[in-house]
């Protein structure tokens, strides 16, 4: 089950790596794809909103090509390097950096919260759209947050 | 939580990167263990107890609060 595996993680540090090469290819990959569908569109694009949009999926794909590159480059050298994978893999399932890793993300996930609840009430008054968005936003947020910890506390019973 | 990590260390002339290298965690880890910031797993208790070839009791001074 997906969960089983999502709480486990991937214990095989060299897997790890090789899943993060594939990943960059497929970001690279994606990264390339935009950038074509930001030229075919141009023209279409450009006639919408003055070009902002093909600027906004030329950035999106140029910054997906270059960190699929630098994610794999990186994660390339590492599996080369036993040495310095067996740092990286230290650093990584180090107990206090994981404890760390999971305080930030979930103090982070309260300050989103929070954030997007202000958020709410201030545009209420001057954007409804947006308003509409970020209710949408929180609620799945919540809904996820819900399902989440259903799924994990049926998996450490 | 107090522990008796640093004197072992100590005692034992171990630098905290060779225990850290010895139970498999960063230097930082054994830092935080040292000074009572951060409360170890059950796991690395137990390597560390196991390292020192003592129970987890002699070296993590529990005091109920």
């Amino acid at each position: 089950m997906l969960i089983n595996k999502l709480s486990r993680g991937v214990k095989d540090f060299d897997k790890r790596i090789k899943v993060r090469m594939v990943t960059a290819t497929v970001l690279f990959l994606i990264g390339i794809g935009v950038i074509m569908w930001a030229i075919v569109m141009g023209d279409a694009l450009a006639v919408r909103d003055n070009g902002w949009s093909q600027g906004f999926y030329l950035g999106i794909g140029s910054g997906q090509i270059f960190a699929g590159i630098m994610m794999f480059l990186k994660n390339y050298r590492l599996l080369k390097d036993p040495g310095k994978k067996e740092q990286q893999r230290l650093t990584e399932y180090d107990e206090r950096n994981l404890f760390i890793r999971n305080r930030a993300v979930c103090i982070t996930n309260y300050i989103m919260l929070f954030g997007i609840y202000f958020a709410i009430l201030i545009t209420g008054y001057m954007a409804p759209q947006v308003t509409m968005v970020l209710v949408w936003v929180l609620c799945s947020f919540l809904l996820l947050i819900s399902i989440i910890y259903f799924l994990l506390s049926r998996h450490y019973l | 939580m107090n522990t008796r990590i640093q004197e072992l260390r100590k005692k034992n002339r171990l630098s905290q990167e060779e225990l850290a290298t010895a139970v498999g965690v960063t230097r930082q880890t054994i830092i935080s263990l040292e000074n009572g910031k951060y409360l170890a797993s059950l796991p690395l208790a137990h390597k560390i107890a196991m390292y020192f070839n003592m129970t987890i009791e002699e070296i993590f001074l529990f005091e109920e609060e």
